[in-house]
């Protein structure tokens, strides 16, 4: 094969070793260059390597040699990112928030409301704006996160939940003047201490978020940057 | 609960949520429910031990780095590890060559859906579909599919191994996986992960 840009005939001849790996360079990459532009092409390894992956499924399950769990998880968590190398203060938090997030993420995705793959984040870029929440008598009660990934988000962290049977309202100012209810929550629902809801994407440029109760009045507020 | 407990409980999408946020306790339940079928993988391609321990601990790490990419659109959780475990065996092999799984191995794979009832209510539906799809292809192309995927020989080891031209090793392979295409494409179950 020459380094000639890969043709549709070529292409369809190797697409097959293509999606089990077993095409080597430099064929390799004229093949996908060429999938990338071919919508057609394209597809077809798509196809084909989604085949090729459930075949996986039929691999043995064999148990690794002694010691390899702990020496996986070393070398996966290896200069943790961020996320899970906070402070003590904020390090009981953040499995609750991982959770939190990660359920609101898998609703989301399941529901098929994606991001660009590729802008989709590395694990160590989460917050995109985030703020303390204070209450009206100047309390910090915790603090406010928008994301926009991997999917747009309003994560709150309460450090600690009062007990109450009343709902408050959870709204976010832009900086057009709008204010905009994104959720309402209990007791029950914050309890654990993180409360995270999906939100539009031009939510995550909010500049305030405000927590209101029941008679109207603003209890928490935070300022976002 | 334990915090890894309460990772355990997560789906498999949503630990993977989890990875991509960087978190620790996730990344130790993810490597508890996946190590023996990537470990699985990497041997099967390998045949090697040591070489299929590094392979599996590579592609745990890459799902580490690159959980946020994943998208669940294009196949359950498990499939996605899964291939890297395989282009991160492939690549090994490119290196270093031992003994990939052995030919005769590549029957025991795919036992008969209906020999033993028990056993089979073990595996998971995904899993007794694909079986069913391979099963329905002619002998020669189910040996050329597995031999590819799972066992991660070339063409020309294949044309070895079964006695016949590489040509027609291509041939066995090509069509069987796009019968496989043809027939998962009918298949309209919803993915279930394993």
């Amino acid at each position: 094969m020459t380094a000639l840009p890969a043709t549709c005939a070529e292409f369809d001849e190797l697409a097959d070793e293509l999606a089990v790996g077993g095409v080597v360079e430099p064929d390799r990459s004229r093949l996908f260059a060429h999938a990338a532009t071919c919508t057609r092409c394209g597809t077809l390894l798509d196809d084909l390597s989604s085949v090729s992956d459930r075949v996986l499924l039929l691999a043995p399950e064999i148990d690794p040699p002694a010691g390899f769990e702990s020496r996986a998880i070393t070398a996966m968590t290896r200069g943790a990112t961020p996320a899970a190398r906070r402070g003590s203060a904020r390090r009981h938090r953040t499995p609750l928030v991982a959770l939190a997030v990660a359920a609101l993420v898998a609703v989301v995705l399941g529901a098929g409301v994606l991001v660009d793959r590729a802008t989709r984040p590395s694990p160590s870029s989460r917050s995109d704006r985030q703020g303390r929440l204070v209450s009206a008598s100047g309390e910090v009660l915790g603090t406010v996160e928008l994301s926009t990934r991997p999917t747009p988000y309003l994560l709150v962290t309460v450090t600690d939940p009062k007990p109450g049977s009343s709902t408050v309202s959870c709204e976010l100012d832009l900086r057009d003047g709008r204010r905009v209810v994104v959720g309402r929550w209990s007791y029950q629902d914050i309890e654990s201490g993180v409360w995270a809801i999906g939100i539009d994407p031009h939510l995550t440029a909010a500049t305030s978020m405000q927590v209101i109760d029941a008679n109207g009045d603003v209890v928490a507020t935070a300022a976002l940057s | 609960m334990s915090l890894a407990s309460r990772f355990d409980r997560l789906s498999d999408d949503a630990l993977l949520a989890a990875l991509a946020l960087g978190e620790i306790d996730a990344a130790t339940v993810f490597v508890r429910r996946w190590q023996r079928k990537v470990y699985g993988v990497a041997f099967s391609v390998t045949g090697d031990r040591v070489l299929a321990e590094d392979v599996a601990q590579q592609a745990f790490e890459r799902a580490w780095r690159h959980a946020a990419t994943y998208d669940p659109r294009r196949g359950a959780v498990s499939t996605w590890l899964l291939s890297i475990t395989r282009h991160v065996a492939i690549d090994a092999m490119r290196v270093r060559r031992p003994h990939p799984l052995e030919p005769q191995d590549v029957a025991d794979l795919l036992p008969p859906s209906s020999s033993d009832p028990s056993q089979v209510a073990e595996v998971s539906d995904d899993i007794r579909r694909v079986r069913v799809h391979l099963e329905g292809l002619p002998e020669p192309q189910r040996r050329a599919v597995l031999l590819a995927t799972i066992g991660g020989r070339t063409m020309v080891e294949i044309g070895a191994i079964e006695g016949v031209p590489v040509p027609t090793a291509k041939t066995r392979f090509r069509t069987g996986l796009r019968k496989l295409r043809a027939s998962m494409a009918d298949d309209a179950s919803p993915r279930q992960d394993p």
